[in-house]
């Protein structure tokens, strides 16, 4: 256990804190208006990141070795690293684009992507002691994972993948290649961290929750259709977390489980998440500025925001992409095999398939439009921006908003610039409904 | 059913009346140095006074511009694209594309019957607005009003290297010394103007007919620099400034007709 490690806790006490404090909350004086499933959620949140604090203080492992799956199954904890930069603003986003800007980092590329980095070298964030990485679209990402491990002196395991989406080609040549690199990453880990070993029945188990839990999504999805939407603008970003990552899996697919009924039982009763009547209903496509809560300010529009784009998950939620557990070409992979498969985030590459989800989602929950953030320092969905309007446009008849920003910094917003734009697009939005009427 | 539209923008108040298909009357007032709420209040009672109606008999208020949070009057708060292409359709039925070109935003909206379907507009940046030209005529010592009249003084222009309004300034000022004349140079600013917009123009789907709203649109050097960018013949209503109340007072009407 390194002094390093053991100083990077104070962004998980900070979160554990954060998450008593909630608990407490709903205990003492639920809110009716939030979900009962919320207490799920934050306990299990809440024993991710014991499990994390815990794990740290006694010097287990610490990393990332593929999906939340195949890590625990090496006996890592789970380090979320980039997913807990996404939680930064106010004071602590000044604080750490500070740094960057003292240190020299490189500043104009995505705000998570870069954020991590001064989390974890001013240690508030813990050093993993594994990191693996890929070749994938989010070049970000690639570079700062990779960044972080050179830094830190952090063994890195490179994946390589192939350009084409070989999950959805069925391309067992491909499949191999996958499976003998995460073969060889496993004996990799095992050598370079003490404490790291491989148990397959743990992974088997691990796998089953996933599948589960994005069952449970896909349920999710199809109430989403339902007009007016039941389910929050502010949820539909919320970006996961797998069942496999955490402590208690089971937990997290009981929140699921109650969660999906209340969301169905509004549903079933007409009620929607915004205020009044839902006039329209929007896709919101790669990040925004969530520090001036964009949905919250739809939601008092009337605009419902049912689904937001990302990267991967609505093509599982979508069933467009196969789950873990589903079978290939009629027959059930190893759970190796398994691991390669859901590797192949299909996303980006040509393009094609980004364009496609982003339209797949706009055709399936009827959306009347969609707000395309052109964040800065993403490469990929900014070079689509304008084929992304275009092919709204040929293809659904939908008119998308271009609007550029910043996700965590709030240095360079213009409040009334944003909100100006965004009030004009749902304007649009409305009158181009009407008329289709 | 009498409605008001109130376009509230950076600088000028503009207030129409509206009986149906008929302006009743119509205001513009800047600013000065007075609140905006009470130029807009002042705008609204002196169109009352011309159209010889009272405040009781305006059935909705409609309320548009950068800065109609500062109203305190009232009434519907609306978008801008929709009251331009609600405004330029009233005037000219076949608008398709419209260019409102305000002093601190260049807005463009495609719209079909009035209906607007798209828009595109400048990005925090002064180079495509009102604002850079009126830095410029600071600059060469000439009103604003005045630049078209002196844009016609010659053929020829200047180009302006620089895309930031700001850096302009001192390119201005290089091309004054080296003799090029202001009439040049605010041909070459025009020009420049034309070259910000296409983008936006493009961005939209430039089709005919295109209309001009906003104040500059008066200034027919500058129309006739974004006729030559855009390969497209402009339509600009007689009171160009006006269209956005116009179009403000068209949409309130429609949501509060019975």
């Amino acid at each position: 256990m390194s002094a390093t490690q053991v100083m990077g806790v104070k962004y998980i006490e900070n979160e554990i804190s954060i998450l008593q404090r909630r608990i407490k909350k709903i205990r003492d004086n639920p809110d009716p208006r939030r979900p009962k499933a919320n207490l799920l959620l934050y306990e299990a949140e809440l024993e991710f990141r014991e499990e994390q604090l815990a794990g740290i203080k006694a010097g287990k492992p610490f990393g990332r070795a593929g999906g939340g799956s195949l890590t625990k199954s090496l006996g890592f904890i789970y380090w979320d690293g980039i997913q807990s930069a996404d939680r930064t603003h106010g004071e602590n986003a000044k604080r750490y684009f500070d740094m960057i800007r003292k240190e020299g980092m490189a500043e104009h590329t995505c705000d998570r992507t870069i954020v991590i980095l001064p989390m974890v070298l001013s240690g508030d964030f813990p050093k993993p002691n594994f990191l693996f990485n890929t070749n994938f679209e989010c070049i970000p990402i690639f570079l700062s994972l990779n960044s972080i491990a050179a830094m830190l002196d952090i063994p890195v395991f490179m994946v390589d993948r192939h350009f084409d989406a070989y999950s959805l080609t069925g391309d067992d040549e491909k499949l191999d290649y996958l499976t003998n690199q995460i073969k060889g990453l496993i004996a990799f880990a095992e050598e370079k961290v003490p404490g790291c070993k491989y148990d397959e029945d743990k992974l088997i188990e691990l796998q089953h929750y996933d599948r589960l839990f994005i069952q449970k999504n896909q349920e999710l999805y199809d109430l989403r259709k339902n007009i007016p939407c039941p389910i929050p603008g502010r949820d539909a970003f919320r970006e996961l977390r797998l069942a496999s990552v955490y402590p208690n899996p089971q937990k997290i697919i009981d929140y699921m489980t109650v969660y999906v009924d209340e969301m169905a039982e509004k549903a079933a009763k007409g009620v929607g998440a915004v205020e009044g009547e839902e006039k329209i209903r929007l896709l919101w496509s790669v990040s925004g500025p969530f520090f001036a809560d964009p949905f919250g300010w739809l939601a008092k529009k009337g605009v419902a925001v049912p689904a937001a784009e990302m990267s991967i998950f609505n093509m599982w939620f979508s069933r467009r992409q196969p789950i873990w557990g589903d079978p290939w070409k009629g027959r059930k992979l190893a759970p190796l095999e398994e691991e390669a498969r859901q590797l192949d985030w299909v996303w980006g590459r040509l393009g094609d398939w980004w364009i496609r989800t982003n339209l797949n989602t706009c055709a399936d929950l009827k959306l009347d439009g969609i707000v395309y953030f052109m964040q800065w320092g993403c490469s990929v969905t900014n070079a689509l921006g304008g084929v992304m309007v275009e092919s709204a446009e040929k293809e659904l008849g939908i008119p998308t908003l271009l609007i550029e920003g910043r996700m965590l910094d709030e240095s360079t917003f213009d409040r009334q610039d944003f909100f100006g734009k965004l009030e004009d697009f749902v304007t649009i939005c409305q009158e181009r409904k009407q008329s289709r009427r | 059913m009498i409605t008001a539209g109130i376009d509230l923008g950076c600088e000028w108040a503009k207030v129409v009346l509206l009986e149906e298909n008929k302006i009743l009357s119509f205001i513009i007032a800047p600013y000065g140095m007075e609140p905006i709420s009470a130029v807009a209040r002042k705008g609204f009672e002196e169109a009352l006074r011309k159209a010889g109606i009272q405040k009781e008999q305006i059935n909705s208020l409609g309320i548009v511009g950068s800065r109609r949070e500062a109203a305190s009057l009232g009434g519907d708060l609306l978008t801008e694209s929709i009251c331009c292409a609600r405004g330029a359709a009233r005037l000219f039925p076949a608008t398709r594309t419209i260019i409102d070109l305000g002093a601190e935003k260049c807005l463009v909206v495609g719209c079909e019957a009035g209906r607007p379907l798209r828009s595109a507009r400048n990005d925090r940046c002064a180079a495509g607005t009102g604002r850079y030209l009126r830095m410029v005529s600071k600059l060469l010592n000439v009103p604003v009003e005045e630049t078209e009249q002196l844009s016609r003084q010659t053929e020829s222009d200047v180009d302006i290297e620089t895309t930031c309004a700001v850096f302009a300034e001192s390119e201005i000022i290089s091309l004054l010394h080296q003799k090029h004349t202001p009439a040049e140079i605010i041909r070459g600013v025009f020009k420049g103007l034309a070259q910000r917009i296409y983008p936006l123009l493009m961005n939209v789907g430039l089709k005919n007919d295109v209309v001009m709203i906003g104040g500059l649109a008066r200034n027919e050097g500058l129309v006739k620099a974004i006729e030559v960018a855009a390969k497209a013949k402009i339509c600009v209503p007689e009171e160009p400034a006006i269209v956005g109340a116009l179009g403000a007072a068209i949409v309130t009407w429609e949501r509060h007709k019975t």
